[in-house]
């Protein structure tokens, strides 16, 4: 090899190494350009052709009664949405919609008129219908997930639990009340797909459970249907305008259930009036009429200047108070404080607020609650209103003793009866027991609240004896009294203001009864207002029937034993196809029977007359019993009674 | 000359200056033999080569798999999700008082009277 093949070879091997380092630096400068000069750019190029943000339907919290069950639930729905200027044939793309979700093709072929670059068709429609529109593949139209809120039990607690609008906003009630709450965050699912579309990949679902929050209530759905069923039927019945009614627990302020007639359903709501959503139990005032005097009388009794058998005059009915006469409904000459309660004089409750003073009187509304908001987690509470003693005319403070003058809320008036059912302390009514996550971690629990102790729990207790004998024989709502039970309540009949006059109309009244059971540890207070019923106005007529049906059924609901023993049973009341073993009792009325033969049910009939505690045990007809027939009834702590199923 | 002559001509000679005899002599070349340990280690970085790079492959291919199949499960855990909660809804719907009320009487039940309850303890 000469040197000139070595110099060759050698710039040949040059040539080709320069080559090399030539090319490795073109590709180390455009890794670099791709890299990092233009990666922001690059990245999200690549990122829209593989990856998919799949956006998820905000959800909504669901609101249950107090016993778990759903009373609002939100479920996934679909809209459908245009966008007009990529639509060929508007009438065509209309004819082939309306088929799907049965709209008219002239409203459809209307939207996509609009000049607009998106445009809604329909909201909420079911998942079937969307699949069918997707599979159309129609330009310019397309499939949007959402959900969609509904209500279960329709009508039941509408007015309570309120409704969301389209865009899952609380419009009403508790849906607008803890709107903020409820809302469920948005979420959106990474997706990414291969070269054909195909995904394979998708980031995990929140199924965390910590976003969504769920309220629970302390209404009660099947007293709340009870309610609202006693009360459409009394609103039907006097051919009333409406009617609100009030259930709750005195000893916390919980509302067991709020119910107003005319009732909506809230999964339809634009098909009622607006004057239909509203919840008058806490929206509306009226005068509380005679019921007024209950508060009287527990101030009265309070203050001490007067005793359930102090005597008043009631002047026969007619009252002269600086020239305007009063009248009582019936004529009535000395009453005690009791009579005047249970037959309610207002003439009589002239002389007790006479004799406790305008003032005190007042202090008095004004303790128990009136003039001024209960604090109840609803939305638009009014404050009622009563007049100082300064503002008002000897007569309007005489009148306001049986309840003209004042006006209060339904809520108010059954927080005031509360105060005196529970011993005299004057509780937050409150409808929201719990908010708890998704995943059931509880948030926030309400705890019932003492806004004050208004009177003595001996003041209280005397004036629950006296309101006791409203439902009495002689008082003014007999049709309250509920079988095995003491109640107390107060009616009350309070004339409505004529607007065009500015004076007391003789034909439009309010209806109202309101009082609780069981007297001595009350379960429940009961609210029943009536507006404007036909024929007789009476709340012992109109409203005491419906707290009677109401508290019947929900003490069994409750499993509140009957607490008297002068229930009466005779063979006469047993049916006849249990007759068979009704025998008369051949022991003394103080001795206990012999139940050998005898069915469960007349055993247990028989017990809780005599108020013993019975065990059973077996099935079928009684055949042993300890103690034994004869024995003193006073003696026996519990009777055990031994059943066997005939052979 | 040739290289090969020159190389000749150079051993067993004496240093013309010092008369010291030079023992002028190639560098013995030692020759790369492959041994069976050679071979044996050189298989065995082969196997690990191509194995790393067929575990790489097949892992990448498993988990792209496993990528549309769990992308498919989590699709079906989303609409049975939906499902519960449209199936909770139709329970609610079908358990609400009206509902129960209404099933009750076309079976031809009644409520029972106040005096046919008896509540036990």
């Amino acid at each position: 090899m000469n040197i000139n093949e070595k110099r060759f070879i050698r710039f040949r091997i040059y040539t080709v190494g320069c080559f090399f380092v030539l090319s490795l630096a073109v590709i180390m400068a455009r890794a670099y350009q791709l890299q990092i000069h233009e990666r922001g750019r690059l990245e999200v190029l690549a990122r829209a052709t593989y990856r998919k943000l799949k956006r998820l339907p905000p959800r909504r919290g669901t609101i249950y009664d107090r016993n778990g069950h759903e009373m609002a639930v939100s479920v996934e729905a679909w809209s459908v949405y245009a966008r007009p200027h990529k639509i060929k044939s508007r009438w065509k793309t209309a004819r082939q919609l309306s088929r799907i979700i049965h709209k008219k093709v002239r409203s459809i072929s209307l939207l996509l008129k609009k000049d607009r670059r998106f445009v809604w068709i329909i909201r909420k429609i079911p998942a079937e219908w969307a699949m069918k529109i997707r599979e159309l593949k129609l330009d310019g139209i397309g499939v949007l997930s959402d959900t969609r809120r509904y209500y279960p039990n329709r009508e039941i607690a509408a007015h309570v639990i309120g409704f969301v609008g389209t865009d899952n906003q609380g419009l009403e009630g508790l849906e607008k009340r803890y709107d903020s709450i409820l809302k469920g965050p948005k979420h959106t699912l990474l997706e990414m797909k291969d070269a054909f579309g195909r995904p394979f990949y998708m980031d995990k679902p929140v199924v965390s459970g910590m976003d969504l929050k769920d309220i629970y209530l302390t209404i009660d759905r099947d007293i709340q249907y009870k309610v609202q069923d006693a009360l459409r039927e009394a609103v039907r019945r006097t051919k009333a305008k409406s009617g609100n009614c009030i259930v709750l627990d005195p000893a916390t302020g919980e509302i067991l259930a709020m119910a107003d007639v005319p009732e909506f359903n809230p999964n339809i709501f634009n098909e009622f009036k607006v004057s239909q959503w509203r919840n008058r139990a806490v929206t509306d005032c009226y005068e509380p009429g005679s019921t007024i005097k209950a508060i009287l009388l527990a101030a009265a009794l309070e203050e001490g200047v007067v005793t359930p058998d102090s005597k008043f005059d009631c002047e026969h009915g007619r009252y002269n108070i600086a020239g305007h006469i009063i009248h009582d409904s019936h004529k009535h000459g000395i009453l005690s404080v009791s009579e005047i309660i249970a037959e309610s004089s207002n003439i009589g409750a002239i002389k007790i607020g006479r004799t406790l003073g305008y003032d005190l009187f007042y202090r008095y509304l004004r303790k128990f609650g009136f003039g001024e908001k209960t604090g109840i987690d609803l939305l638009g509470e009014r404050r009622g209103s009563v007049r100082l003693s300064k503002d008002s005319r000897p007569v309007d403070q005489a009148t306001a003793f049986f309840g003209q003058g004042i006006s209060v809320t339904s809520i108010q008036l059954a927080m005031a009866f509360a105060t005196i059912a529970n011993g005299g302390k004057l509780m937050r009514p409150y409808v929201v027991k719990e908010i708890r996550y998704h995943n059931g971690k509880l948030l926030h629990r309400t705890s019932p609240k003492v806004i004050r102790q208004v009177i003595s729990p001996a003041a209280a207790q005397k004036t629950a004896m006296v309101l006791e004998e409203v439902t009495g024989k002689t008082g003014t709502a007999p049709a309250a009294a509920i079988y095995g039970f003491n109640v107390a309540g107060k009616t009350g009949t309070s004339q409505k203001i004529n607007p065009k006059t500015g004076k007391y109309s003789r034909r439009k009244y309010e209806a109202i009864f309101v009082g609780f059971v069981p007297v001595r540890h009350p379960k429940m207070v009961i609210l029943v207002m009536i507006d404007e019923p036909k024929g007789i106005p009476y709340g012992g007529i109109v409203s005491a029937p419906v707290f009677k049906k109401v508290g019947l059924w929900t003490l069994n609901y409750m499993k509140v034993n009957p607490q008297r023993s002068d229930l009466s049973l005779t063979c006469e009341n047993i049916p006849v196809k249990n007759r068979v073993s009704c025998k008369k009792n051949s022991f003394p009325d103080d001795r206990l029977p012999d139940f050998t033969g005898s069915s469960m049910r007349k055993v247990l009939n028989k017990a809780r007359q005599m108020g013993l505690v019975v065990t059973l045990e077996g099935t079928g007809m009684a055949v042993k019993q300890y103690p034994k027939p004869g024995v003193l009834i006073k003696k026996v702590k519990v009777l055990k009674v031994y059943f066997r199923p005939p052979a | 000359m040739r290289g090969q002559d020159a190389v000749s001509s150079m051993l067993r000679t004496r240093n013309a200056y010092t008369g010291v005899r030079i023992h002028n002599q190639r560098a013995r070349r030692s020759r790369f033999v492959l041994t069976r340990r050679h071979l044996f280690m050189m298989a065995l970085v082969l196997f690990l080569i191509m194995g790393s790079g067929i575990g790489y492959v097949w892992s990448n291919f498993q988990s792209t798999r496993m990528g549309y199949s769990l992308s498919q499960l989590k699709e079906k855990e989303l609409k049975f999700m939906e499902r519960n909660r449209k199936l909770k809804l139709e329970l609610a719907v079908l358990k609400s008082p009206q509902n129960l009320v209404n099933v009750a009487r076309k079976l031809g039940f009644k409520s029972p009277s106040y005096k046919q309850i008896i509540i036990l303890q």
